[in-house]
Parts: C-alpha cells; structure tokens; sequence
C-alpha cells in the first residue's frame, strides 16, 4: 500500500512537473539565445542551439558582422564606401573635385587624398597647364594683329605699311596709363610730319616727335614701330 | 622742381625694386596727370613707352627705369633729401 501511495505520489510529481513547464516554454532555451544575436562571440558559442528558433547560426553571424561593421564603426563604412567611388578620379576634373572637397569637408575626404596620393590631382592639373602653355605659345605677331583687329601673317601694319609691334599696338589700341587709345592713321601722320627726330645709338632706335607726341622706330631695317605715346 | 607727391610715390616703389609693369604704368599715369607736358620728365617718359622688362633691346628692363628715375627731377628730390 504505501509503495503504491509512493507511486501515486511521484506520478502527481512528475505530471505536476510536466504542467509547470509550461508557461515558461516561451522563454528559457530560446530565450538565452534570442538576444545574443548582435553579439558574435556568443553566437560562435552557441552551436548547440542552432536547432531551436531564430536564424540559422551561420546567417546569423553574417547579419551580426555586417552590422557592427556599419553601426559601431561608421567611419570605417563610410571609407569603403568612398572608396568605390574614388574609382572615377582618373580624370583631371575629378582630381580637381576631389581637392575642392577636400578643403571643406571633414576627416574622411583628408582621409581619401593620402590614400590615393599616387595619383597626384595637382600634378596632373600642373601638366595640363604645361601643355595648355606650349599650346598657345606667346607669338608677338599674332598680338600684334589681334590688338588692331587684322588678319594675315607677321605684324599688324599701319595704312602707310610700317610694321607695329605687339608692344606699340597695345599703346595704340588700348590707350597708355593716363592716356586715350590713338589710330594707326595718327602714327602715320606723327611719322610723316615730323618736328624733331632723336637717334638712340644704345638701343638702335629713332624717336620720331610731333609736338609732344612721339613714335620710337627701329634705326634700322624696315620701319618698325617700337612703341608710342600719343596724348 | 619739385615733383607731385604721386609721383615721388609711384617712382619710389620702382626703385624699392617693385619690377612689374603695373607699377611704371602707375608712374606714367602720375606724371601725365600732374606733369603733362613737362620737358624735364620727357626722357623718364621715353623709357616708360619703352618699359617692357624680361623682352630685351630695344626695350627699357628694369635697371634702365631706375636709372631714368634718378637722372629726373624725382631724382634730384631724393639726392637733396640725402
């Protein structure tokens, strides 16, 4: 009798047991695991519950990296991000956005320009200018012309066919410091009727005056206009 | 003669070794607007027509327009002011 009170006991005990359970079912083997999917070390530890609930271990990993990644170390996401697009600065306007950015924003941009040092933004943009420059060389003629609005070859000629240097028709077309643009016609007459003449032997130049006007013409050779003063 | 007090100015800064043709220009400037016409500035005006520094002969080069500063009544200023 008392083994089968025993008995009847211990089953009460254990289906007592069984019904405790129960409500706590929700939480304890899946609950230990459910919140320490952010963290990697505790994932990596804990294989043995893989087969409850939740994401596969090794999915769960991935999601967690990515995420630290871009959460806890921001910048870092940020960097690789820029990278990729720094791919595009191969070209000399890039370069050159790349500098103005540079000087107004923040660490991650300084951060970039040393990495990507070797590709120089400024040496390229020093060797387009050197290029631009031995493209449009400097040509005195061709100054010459422009500034009195002729066409042709060789220096812009006044209507009595003197040669005017790049120096003279600046004088002539735009005028002198303190002083009115003048004509080639003006030149001429200040050629053609003179009131004095002064040689320079120095310089190899004659100072052509009219008045207190003048014209300074090589001393020798055809006659070129070397510069003016016309008030 | 005394020379105007721009244009002591505007030449000082020449012969301070200030070589650009902005600063013979402002030269010229003064002297045709307080000298205008006046003779013993005519040679300091010649050799600014001529003041193309770096591009050589026939033109004046830097050392040819101080030289034509001293030689003019701005110069004889500075030699009594010593």
């Amino acid at each position: 009798m008392k083994r089968l009170l025993a008995t009847l006991v211990a089953v009460l005990a254990t289906w007592l047991g069984l019904l405790q359970p129960g409500p706590a079912m929700a939480t304890p083997a899946v609950g230990a695991t459910t919140p320490t999917y952010n963290s990697p070390h505790v994932l990596a530890a804990d294989d043995s519950a893989h087969f409850e609930r939740g994401p596969p271990s090794t999915n769960g990993q991935y999601i967690t990296y990515d995420a630290i990644d871009r959460r806890s170390y921001g910048a870092s996401a940020h960097l690789s991000a820029a990278r990729h697009g720094y791919t595009t600065y191969d070209e000399a306007a890039s370069c050159a956005h790349a500098a103005s950015t540079r000087a107004t924003t923040s660490r991650p941009a300084e951060a970039i320009n040393e990495e990507h040092s070797a590709l120089h933004p400024t040496g390229i943009a020093a060797k387009g200018a050197d290029e631009a420059a031995a493209l449009v060389r400097y040509d005195p003629m061709a100054a010459s012309r422009n500034l009195l609005g002729q066409i042709g070859k060789g220096y812009a000629v006044t209507p009595g066919g003197r040669t005017v240097s790049a120096h003279a028709a600046e004088r002539i077309a735009l005028g002198g410091p303190g002083r009115p643009p003048t004509t080639l016609g003006r030149v001429d007459d200040i050629l053609n009727n003179p009131t004095g003449m002064k040689y320079d032997p120095v310089r190899d130049t004659v100072k052509v005056m009219q008045g207190k006007d003048f014209v300074v013409v090589s001393g020798t050779g055809p006659q070129h206009i070397v510069t003016v003063m016309v008030r | 003669m005394t020379a105007a007090p721009e244009v002591t100015l505007a030449a000082h800064q020449i012969l301070d070794g200030d070589e650009s043709a902005r600063a013979a220009a402002a030269l010229e400037e003064a002297l045709h607007a307080h000298h205008p016409f006046d003779e013993e500035f005519e040679d300091l005006l010649e050799v600014l027509a001529l003041y193309a520094p770096g591009v050589g002969s026939p033109y004046a080069d830097h050392g040819q327009l101080c030289v034509a500063i001293r030689e003019s009544p701005i110069g004889s200023l500075e030699r009594d002011g010593d």
